[in-house]
């Protein structure tokens, strides 16, 4: 006889009166036939038999007793009608308490094993009821159930198991459960069988299990140790879940997920897709995130002014500008936008937004391309244009001023040559030659400018260079302005025009005294030299310096600008200067000048603080450094 | 004495070039182009062409291969006013394809006699005279 037990909540408690030799009341859970069987052979319950006896025998001694507490009445009676002695009823009643004793306990061999049988078959079929209830579960259950001993021999199979496996219950009962195992998980049997043995229970481990066909199948399970009546673990109950579709559904969902991150991070656009209500970003992929400084976890929850520049018209509520657009017209909106990275670089991006629905929610759709490149491509073309525009004015206007200027000089020299020397006229017509010899020179920068024309380069020793010209600012600045100048005694030597560095030099002095004011500031002017492994790129012209240079540096304490107006400062004819006050080609020319040297200017400049141009220039001597344009 | 074809669009040019020329004892003979200087120049006997460079019709460059073509052996002076096209650049292609001298305008009358004189001269006179 096998050990009865439990199974979860469905509990069987096992009763030691059942008879049977070949299964146990948990294989009545599991197998409903098995139950039917057990259902007859309870009747040969053993308790039933003891019961029986004990009833015969309880009515054996019941009428014994009768008959002699009869025997006793009937001769009381019967001598009390013939008039008998009177003994005899006095004895008769004299055995009174035996006659009742004897009813008494003829009544209680009646009722009591009356009330055991009853009681007993009350439990049995309650007990009967519940099992059946239970085979039924298991039975209609449309996960696999399979009972199982602690050495992992299979004992019971109900119907899904056969349809999950394919094996029929008495191809497997008795077999060990390693026949629907692949060979390579059987090691998963042993850990699961010994953590039931610790009482513990496994639920929804996924593996993988062998039908009888040999496919195998995607299974969840869950693994309940089994008890006995005394609480012992005598097997385990397994659940066997078919979970190939839910698996083949969430693979195909996954690599559907795996195919849309890989285009969504492959693609060189920043993609961004914003919460409509919200406004904040839900999910934006590599490139985007990495466009603006960010990783796509620390973007994620940021909002739109977060990477906006802020300077009007970049701000939120110019994107939501942009967005309510979107909504209004349906249709894709498309605009470059000053953008913001983490580090608080500004950048252009070329964005386009439409509205789309994602889970079930309203997001915005945005495809961002860093097109900074494009629009600093597009500015220097601008800025090419204006120069050639004007370089073509200044030929134009110095070819004409100089044939005007040729018969005021020479026609003027051509009298003087018949004049006394010296004499009135003689002077007087040397100034109109010197003012049209002034005049020739104007037209000669104008032509330099407009590169037009070459200028007059030597080797010049560029400390000394700025040295003069810092004499020269010294007259032009106002006593307001102090003037700190830090030259190194020899730098060396550029090849160069002198009168163009000075004029470079007083245009970036004049600017700063301009933007000091009439409060009190600083000029400084520093002049020292790179290492000789020097190398910067000009992002403007893409000139690259290499080699040892000049560094000429002109900062001020002045207002200031901000990054739009730093950034626009070198365009011809822009100025921030009152009408009248500036021609806005100074620092045009400056850098014209700058880039005609194969140097480069950089500025740096903080709205409140000040302004800092850095001049580098190639040194010729004693090393010669080469100047190239990037491609 | 010798003979000077002086070609320039600009008729004051062409005036002072004249008298400054005519103020040596030079004789002088004006085109206002190019092809006027070509007409001028096959109609006469010169010992010096001076030359603007930037002119309608006929550019000076183009003046200049042209006369180099006829005779070989003329004396050219290229002359310029700068500006348009970056002409200073025609002034050396001027030099290289043959011109004795460049000059830029406004010329000074002292460079300018200068010039003429080595022009003229036996000597082979200097490329360019350019001021710096």
């Amino acid at each position: 006889m096998r050990k009865q037990s439990s199974f979860d909540n469905l509990e069987t408690r096992a009763t030691t009166r059942l008879v049977s030799t070949t299964s146990v009341a948990t294989d009545q859970i599991f197998d409903p036939q098995s139950a039917q069987l057990h259902k007859k052979l309870y009747r040969l319950h053993r308790s039933d038999i003891v019961t029986t006896i004990f009833i015969i025998s309880s009515i054996l001694v019941t009428i014994f007793l009768l008959s002699c507490a009869w025997e006793f009445w009937i001769e009381a009676v019967f001598f009390k009608l013939l008039g008998w002695p009177y003994d005899a009823v006095e004895e008769a009643k004299d055995n009174w308490r035996y006659i009742a004793t004897s009813f008494g306990l003829a009544t209680v061999s009646l009722v009591v094993p009356g009330i055991i049988m009853i009681r007993d078959a009350t439990e049995r079929r309650q007990k009967l009821l519940g099992a059946s209830y239970l085979a039924a579960i298991v039975s209609s259950s449309s996960d696999a159930i399979i009972g199982k001993n602690l050495s992992g021999v299979i004992a019971s199979w109900n119907p899904a198991a056969e349809r999950l496996f394919g094996y029929a219950p008495d191809e497997v009962i008795g077999h060990h459960i390693s026949l629907v195992i692949p060979r390579e998980r059987l090691a998963e049997e042993d850990m699961i069988l010994e953590r039931v043995r610790g009482g513990e229970r496994i639920e929804n481990f996924e593996t993988m299990r062998r039908r009888k066909d040999g496919r195998e199948i995607a299974v969840s399970l869950t693994v309940s140790p089994i008890r006995d009546a005394d609480g012992n673990i005598v097997g385990a109950s397994k659940i066997v879940r078919d979970v190939s579709e839910r698996q083949q559904a969430a693979e195909t969902l996954r690599l559907s997920e795996e195919r849309f991150r890989s285009i969504f991070d492959a693609v060189a656009e920043g993609i961004i897709i914003t919460d409509a209500e919200t406004g904040t970003f839900t999910d934006v992929n590599g490139p985007g995130a990495a466009m603006y400084g960010y990783t796509p976890d620390e973007m994620i929850g940021l909002r739109i002014e977060a990477i906006s520049s802020g300077v009007s018209p970049y701000t939120q509520e110019g994107a939501i500008a942009w967005i309510n657009k979107a909504a209004s017209t349906g249709e894709t909106q498309q605009f470059d936008w000053q953008a913001k990275r983490k580090d608080g670089g500004l950048f252009w991006a070329e964005v386009s937004i439409r509205f789309a629905f994602i889970g079930g929610r309203k997001v915005v759709l945005a495809i961002a391309r860093d097109v900074t490149d494009r629009r600093e491509m597009e500015a220097q073309l601008r800025q090419a244009l204006k120069m050639e525009a004007i370089g073509t004015l200044a030929g134009g206007v110095a070819h004409e001023l100089n044939n005007l200027l040729q018969p005021i000089i020479m026609m003027t020299e051509l009298v003087m040559t018949k004049l006394p020397d010296h004499g009135p006229e003689f002077n007087q017509l040397e100034r109109v030659v010197d003012a049209g010899a002034k005049a020739s020179e104007i037209v000669q920068r104008i032509l330099a400018f407009g590169r037009a024309d070459e200028v007059s380069h030597s080797l010049l020793d560029i400390s000394l260079v700025v040295r003069e010209g810092i004499s020269f600012i010294r007259t032009i600045m106002p006593t307001s302005i102090t003037l700190h100048v830090g030259i190194d005694e020899f730098v060396g030597f550029v090849r160069g025009d002198k009168t163009q560095l000075t004029q470079v030099l007083i245009n970036l002095a004049t600017n700063a005294r301009d933007a000091i004011g009439a409060k009190i500031g600083t000029l400084s002017v520093w002049l020292s030299k790179t290492p000789e492994n020097f190398e910067l790129v000009d992002p403007k012209t893409g000139i690259v310096a290499r080699g040892a240079c000049a560094i000429l540096a002109v900062g001020d304490t002045g207002t200031g600008m901000d990054s739009e107006t730093a950034r626009r400062i070198f365009e011809p004819f822009f100025t921030t200067k009152g009408v009248g006050k500036g021609t806005g080609l100074g620092l045009s020319v400056t850098h014209g000048i700058v880039s005609g040297h194969g140097g480069t200017i950089h500025v740096d400049s903080k709205p409140g603080i000040g302004t800092r141009f850095t001049i580098y220039l190639p040194l010729v001597e004693p090393t010669v450094p080469t100047t190239t344009v990037a491609n | 004495m010798a003979n000077i074809l002086v070609v320039d669009d600009e008729p004051l040019v062409v005036e002072t070039l004249s008298n400054a020329i005519t103020s040596k004892g030079h004789t002088v003979v004006t085109a206002a182009n190019g092809v006027q200087g070509m007409e001028k120049f096959s109609q006469g006997k010169f010992d010096l062409v001076i030359t603007d460079i930037i002119m309608p019709d006929k550019e000076g460059i183009e003046l200049i291969m042209e006369l180099k073509r006829h005779a070989p052996g003329v004396k050219i002076v290229a002359i310029s006013g700068g500006g348009r096209t970056g002409n200073v650049e025609f002034l050396k292609m001027a030099t290289k394809l043959g011109a004795v001298a460049s000059l830029k305008k406004p010329i000074r009358l002292a460079e300018f006699y200068k010039v003429l004189t080595e022009s003229l001269g036996e000597t082979p006179s200097p490329q360019s005279t350019n001021r710096g």
